[in-house]
């Protein structure tokens, strides 16, 4: 009898660490599952800057624009070169995005070129908050 | 004291624009998002009961700050304004000069002639530049869009000029003799709306709003209207000082005005 309950105890003991090793499991194994919806996420945002930076045309910026609304960006800083003397080409010039933290995330264009004819485009960034640092 | 000069300036300006309505039949008016456009469109409500009456133009250049894009989407919805945008194509190869006469006004040629306007509300000061104070309450423009600033109309009791050359148009400028603290004055007193980078946020705000490419901000804690009036009243830093068009030689701005620019 006392070895019975014996064995019993030990098969509860076991059922409860199988069910904490289980939940451990299942826990890492969700965790899993969100880092790689995470790493998707920013695998898709990455992807659509990428495509962004080598063909800034209103079909990227549509598809830029959507995957922006999902992402960690909150700030924006725009960099020109030299100002107004000489000849400047606004096509040198870029937006970098910022996480609420000011940690950098991408490098963007702030123009559309579409069929040679070149338009601005920082009203694409219209959520974010200008980053005055 | 301050209410006094406000009432005045305030009953000129809705007279101006009562005014070019009665004598002018195509009006339109420029909106560049800036506290002195956004406070020429609450005194035409002032004048016309509520209601903007006139089309509104925005030229865009395409480089303008986003939060002034999405101030203009929200107080256009909010007024329920007729708003025009005119996109603008920037050149590849420009300068300081070029930027803005290519882009601008270029632009602005082509929707007056396209809508047929044949008065353009614009939102100018004296203050704000030694080429400006040369301007009249209603100034004319030729086709061509050329300001001949040397022989204007005197306009002593009230006598604008209303009457356009062919294919010209006038230029009403109904707070042509406020200056920015009567402006920031009259924001505090209507609540009228502003482009928060107005606000001061890290020790920064701006002064005198224009595109990303030729305004930079300038160092001020003052991030409430009541701030900014205060800072108006010992700063020593004239208002365009950040804005790069300015900074060219001062021929420049005369020729953009000579030309047809804002």
């Amino acid at each position: 009898m006392i070895i019975k309950n014996k064995i019993k105890r030990k098969r509860k003991f076991k059922n409860k660490i199988g069910d904490t090793m289980a939940k451990k499991i299942i826990l890492k194994k969700s965790e899993r599952t969100q880092l790689k919806s995470k790493r998707d996420e920013k695998n898709k945002i990455g992807e659509a800057v990428k495509v962004l930076n080598e063909n800034p045309n209103n079909e990227n910026w549509a598809k830029f624009s959507a995957e922006l609304k999902n992402s960690k960006a909150k700030h924006y800083k725009i960099f020109y070169p030299d100002a107004l003397k000489g000849k400047d080409n606004l096509t040198k010039a870029y937006a970098v995005l910022y996480d609420s933290q000011f940690k950098v995330l991408f490098k963007i264009p702030v123009i559309s070129i579409n069929n040679k004819s070149v338009n601005g485009a920082t009203i694409y960034l219209k959520e974010l908050t200008l980053n005055r640092r | 004291m301050i209410q006094q000069n406000l009432n005045e300036l305030e009953n000129k300006a809705v007279y101006l624009i009562r005014e070019a309505n009665a004598k002018l039949n195509n009006i339109a008016v420029l909106w560049s998002m800036g506290k002195d456009s956004t406070t020429v469109l609450y005194l035409i409500r002032k004048a016309f009961a509520g209601k903007v009456p006139f089309p509104v133009i925005h030229i865009d250049n395409g480089i303008d700050f986003p939060e002034t894009y999405e101030f203009r989407d929200r107080l256009a919805k909010k007024l329920n304004l007729n708003l025009i945008v005119a996109k603008s194509e920037i050149k590849r190869e420009i300068s300081g000069f070029s930027c803005c006469g290519a882009n601008k006004t270029v632009e602005l040629k082509k929707i007056l002639n396209d809508k047929g306007f044949n008065g353009l509300i614009v939102s100018i000061r004296r203050d704000e530049h030694g080429i400006r104070a040369k301007e009249r309450y209603m100034s004319e423009r030729d086709k061509d869009f050329k300001w001949d600033y040397k022989n204007q109309n005197t306009e002593i009791w009230n006598n604008y000029v209303t009457n356009t050359k062919k294919d010209g148009h006038i230029r009403v400028h109904p707070i042509l003799d406020w200056n920015e603290i009567d402006i920031w004055n009259y924001i505090k007193r209507e609540k009228i709306p502003i482009n928060p980078l107005y606000l001061s946020k890290e020790g920064r705000r701006f002064r005198s709003l224009g595109c990303t490419h030729c305004t930079t901000s300038v160092k001020s804690n003052a991030n409430t209207i009541e701030d900014i009036i205060k800072e108006l009243k010992t700063t020593k830093t004239e208002e365009r000082g950040g804005r790069q068009q300015d900074k060219e030689k001062e021929y420049i701005m005369q020729k953009l005005r000579s030309l047809g620019y804002m």
